[in-house]
């Protein structure tokens, strides 16, 4: 028996969707379900919609096959295999453009040195009542000052795998 | 979800941050395309060609929405596959060869008595011959059970547009259906 009019029936199926879905209010469904109940047609479609809702949830998936984590695994493989190789190459092919720390140290404490040094050497000597010749108390503070800092840089290069020295014989 | 959200630096995925998104991913990519094409080794192809896709063009691709990605890529290479079969082997007919066909490449779950062989077999063509998007938004709403939202991110289409798509797609299957419902089957 049919108690629903054509029209009365599609606004009850506009609303089957939701009703499948969960998404109708409480008290909606529960009129959709009484509206199933009374006309035929709409509790066939409900009872269809169900089975294929239940159907389709229920699908059986088969294994994913073992090949494809395989298949995946050696393409990422070779990928890093061929990006390490063009790396290297291009590292190769690259020109040295940065010093390592120690030797840049090393560089650095040279100049500090031969500067002081330059100094010490174009400053001219004050004048003083000694004799020619007889070193003064600050010449001799001066020069163990330069002994001192070349004796530093020197450990330091030695540490760094470079010496550091005037060459000459400064203190001769 | 994202499970690489930490562990990307300047959008190089590592080897192993890879293998987790695969390990986390690949069941529902493969169960989408297994769904699509009713066939395990093409399926396993579709499968394999999307993951290395993106391990290619990871640089390309927003791993927050990895997700979403994945199953764009795995649905168009799946529907790409179904195409090429079907230009192969003519348009896919409903008779009863072609239910048997399908039937025996889906194994029924133990637990699915709740319909008939039969049903099943027809559900599947009909949803086979859905138009798209319809059909891949049955297989991510009814089969994978996806939300609306995330069904939209993935196709970019509008929620509304989806809902719409999706309404569409349930009438004509039971259009399809009425006659094979398990209670007439």
């Amino acid at each position: 028996m049919t108690v629903l009019t054509q029209n009365e029936r599609n606004w009850w199926l506009e609303r089957l969707d939701a009703a499948i879905d969960g998404d109708l209010p409480e008290a909606e469904r529960e009129r959709f379900m009484e509206m199933a109940a009374l006309d035929p047609l709409l509790a066939d479609e409900w009872a269809l919609a169900e089975a294929m809702r239940s159907a389709l949830a229920s699908e059986h998936v088969p294994a994913c096959p073992a090949r494809v984590d395989a298949a995946i695994e050696a393409h990422v493989r070779a990928s890093l295999q061929r990006e390490r190789g063009g790396r290297g190459a291009r590292a190769d092919r690259a020109p040295k453009r940065t010093l390592r720390p120690a030797a840049l140290w090393s560089s650095v404490a040279a100049v500090i040195v031969l500067t002081i040094v330059a100094v010490v050497m174009i400053q001219p000597a004050p004048e003083t009542n000694f004799p020619a010749g007889a070193p003064t108390a600050s010449v001799d503070r001066a020069k163990q000052d330069v002994q001192w800092a070349l004796a530093f840089v020197s450990d330091v290069g030695g540490a760094a795998g470079h010496s550091v020295g005037l060459g000459g014989g400064e203190n001769q | 979800m994202c499970v690489l959200r930490t562990q990307t630096i300047f959008g190089a995925v590592s080897p192993s941050a890879f293998n987790q998104i695969v390990a986390y991913h690949r069941p529902r990519i493969f169960a989408l395309a297994w769904h699509i094409l009713s066939d395990r080794e093409e399926a396993a192809d579709v499968t394999q060609t999307v993951f290395i896709r993106l391990w290619d063009r990871q640089a390309e691709i927003d791993m927050d929405r990895v997700d979403a990605w994945l199953l764009r890529v795995a649905r168009n290479a799946a529907i790409d596959a179904w195409r090429r079969r079907r230009t192969r082997e003519g348009v896919l007919s409903t008779d009863t060869d072609a239910v048997e066909q399908l039937a025996a490449a889906h194994q029924e779950s133990p637990d699915a008595g709740v319909a008939s062989s039969e049903f099943r077999g027809r559900l599947r063509i009909a949803v086979g011959q859905l138009p798209e998007p319809q059909r891949s938004i049955v297989v991510l709403r009814e089969i994978e059970g996806y939300q609306y939202d995330e069904i939209a991110d993935t196709l970019d289409l509008p929620l509304n547009t989806v809902k719409v798509y999706l309404h569409r797609a349930r009438r004509r299957l039971r259009e399809t259906l009425r006659v094979y419902s398990p209670e007439n089957a």
